[in-house]
């Protein structure tokens, strides 16, 4: 009920129609967002609000010679923290006293390549400008991605108009209900970012450490797999596969990521140590997120992505177990 | 009651109307009895036991609820008014007495995509009763915090190689701040 209510309360207001497709109008206000996401000086305040609760959050952003480095800090609640450095992304969790390094990330191109296709982007969803507005004080375009099915979600986009960063989003449902959004209250442009304000500032000298230990990335190309997804939602296509550590799982991981060419949903296969103790047995979410776990084969999948319950849950239901040749 | 009238009553519990199941609990003590006994026999099978209130909770306040007095309107009253009050009142207290068992379904911080009793009478909410009848998951619980770490970590796993990532920079990461994963009603769909 309380769900409801807060539904309707984040859609008030807001109400949406059926825009053709505008590709030529979108597509450069979508390289000028990607552009500004990794190539500014920044730091400020953005609220995020998903289901029934509102939270504040402060983000600080650098480029340089270095590459980039960013942290987000939660204003309210315990203060959990999160840092990306290099190849580590460190999230800070005072409430169990505890820290997790993950050392997954790609190795980043600089600069960036732009990673949507428009082209295929517009099978799967409508695109459109949708008038001006202000966000922060800023002037902002507004562009609106809606889904041609209910397998994802629909974006309402408001991107600033003079440097392309994203300052406002929502996350609508099949019903145009925002299931997630955030919103920059304030924000502030830099030269350069002190290096003290992307060091964390909780004293983390008694948090446990969770680290996984040196990561050997198998190639791509050479990897076969027993596993296979017998029905992707239309428009899915895998985009990367590999096998890693991460400081929860003793074995390597098999993790894939499934794209629309703007929803990702990742699948995550790993032995089951007979340790089923952490694993996810059906569905759970973290805001917009959902996920979907079951075991087959002596193995436990979790699926994960910004996608609808009901889509994480077909995808996790149709992998499959093969005896490879 | 009959043999007969326990089954209609556990069925009511699992969502198939029953008007005269209504009527029992209405008036009948020992059926009132029977329900808050399926529900405390239910709860301790999903494991909800720890906020079981006391046996005469019901029926204490059903007995606060004919002690409070009746607000009549000051307007004009037809013959026969009076008679649908009373009526009225009776349905209150049977509602309150619902309410008061079904409140214990949920756990707290989770009153997302529940549904309860009281207000499935009319839709199928099957859902909830799968922990009942065998499913590994207790689904109304919250997430255990292995669970959710390991979860955690593999939304971390997940935003590297998201587009949103690509396109957004950091800002997926504002789940991982600021929300803590939570159970869904397994099989429910996006609500």
């Amino acid at each position: 009920m309380r769900n409801k209510l807060a539904m309707v309360v984040f859609g008030a207001g807001l109400s949406l129609q059926a825009w053709a497709s505008d590709i030529a109008g979108v597509q450069p206000w979508l390289e000028k967002m990607h552009q500004a996401a990794h190539m500014l000086n920044y730091e400020g305040t953005f609220v995020y609000g998903q289901q029934d609760q509102l939270s504040s959050i402060r983000i600080i952003h650098s480029v340089s010679e270095a590459g980039e480095r960013e942290r987000l800090i939660s204003m309210d609640g315990t203060g959990r923290e999160v840092l990306r450095d290099g190849d580590r992304v460190t999230c800070i969790y005072p409430d169990s006293q505890s820290v997790m390094v993950e050392k997954s990330r790609p190795r980043a191109k600089y600069p960036p390549t732009f990673p949507v296709e428009i082209g295929e982007l517009n099978n799967h969803y409508r695109l459109s400008l949708a008038g001006k507005d202000k966000v922060a004080g800023e002037p902002t375009q507004k562009i609106l991605i809606e889904p041609r099915d209910n397998l994802r979600y629909g974006h309402l986009l408001w991107v600033h108009e003079k440097t392309g960063l994203l300052l406002k989003t929502n996350l609508l449902n099949e019903r145009n209900k925002p299931v997630e959004q955030f919103m920059f209250t304030q924000i502030i442009f830099l030269d350069d970012v002190p290096e003290d304000a992307l060091e964390p500032d909780i004293n983390k000298e008694d948090f446990t450490w969770y680290e996984a230990s040196d990561n050997p990335q198998s190639a791509e190309a050479e990897q076969r797999s027993e596993w296979y997804i017998a029905t992707l939602p239309p428009g899915f296509k895998q985009d990367m596969s590999r096998m890693h550590r991460i400081p929860n799982s003793v074995m390597p991981v098999e993790h894939r990521v499934y794209s629309d060419g703007l929803a990702s949903v990742s699948v995550f296969i790993e032995k089951d140590d007979n340790k089923s103790s952490d694993n996810l047995f059906g569905g759970s979410h973290m805001g917009a997120v959902n996920a979907h776990g079951r075991n087959l084969n002596g193995y436990h999948v979790t699926v994960v992505g910004e996608v609808p319950q009901a889509t994480v849950k077909m995808i996790g239901e149709s992998v499959h177990y093969r005896e490879l040749p | 009651m009959s043999n007969n009238s326990d089954e209609k009553l556990s069925a009511f519990m699992d969502d198939e109307y029953h008007p005269e199941v209504l009527e029992s609990l209405k008036q009948d003590t020992g059926a009132r009895a029977r329900w808050t006994r399926y529900h405390l026999i239910r709860d301790v099978l999903s494991g909800h036991s720890q906020t079981v209130p006391s046996s005469d909770f019901a029926d204490r306040v059903s007995a606060a609820i004919r002690e409070e007095p009746t607000v009549l309107r000051p307007a004009a009253r037809r013959f026969g008014q009076g008679l649908r009050q009373v009526a009225g009142l009776a349905i209150a207290a049977t509602v309150a007495t619902v309410a008061v068992l079904t409140v214990q379904q949920s756990p707290p911080g989770n009153s997302a995509a529940q549904p309860s009793i009281a207000s499935t009478q009319s839709q199928s909410g099957s859902d909830e009763y799968l922990t009942v009848s065998g499913n590994p998951t207790p689904s109304q619980e919250p997430i255990d915090s292995e669970v959710q770490s390991k979860l955690s970590s593999y939304l971390v796993n997940h935003n590297e190689y998201s587009i949103s990532s690509r396109m957004q920079g950091m800002l997926p990461y504002m789940r991982i701040v600021s929300v803590t994963p939570s159970q869904r009603v397994a099989g429910a769909d996006e609500k």
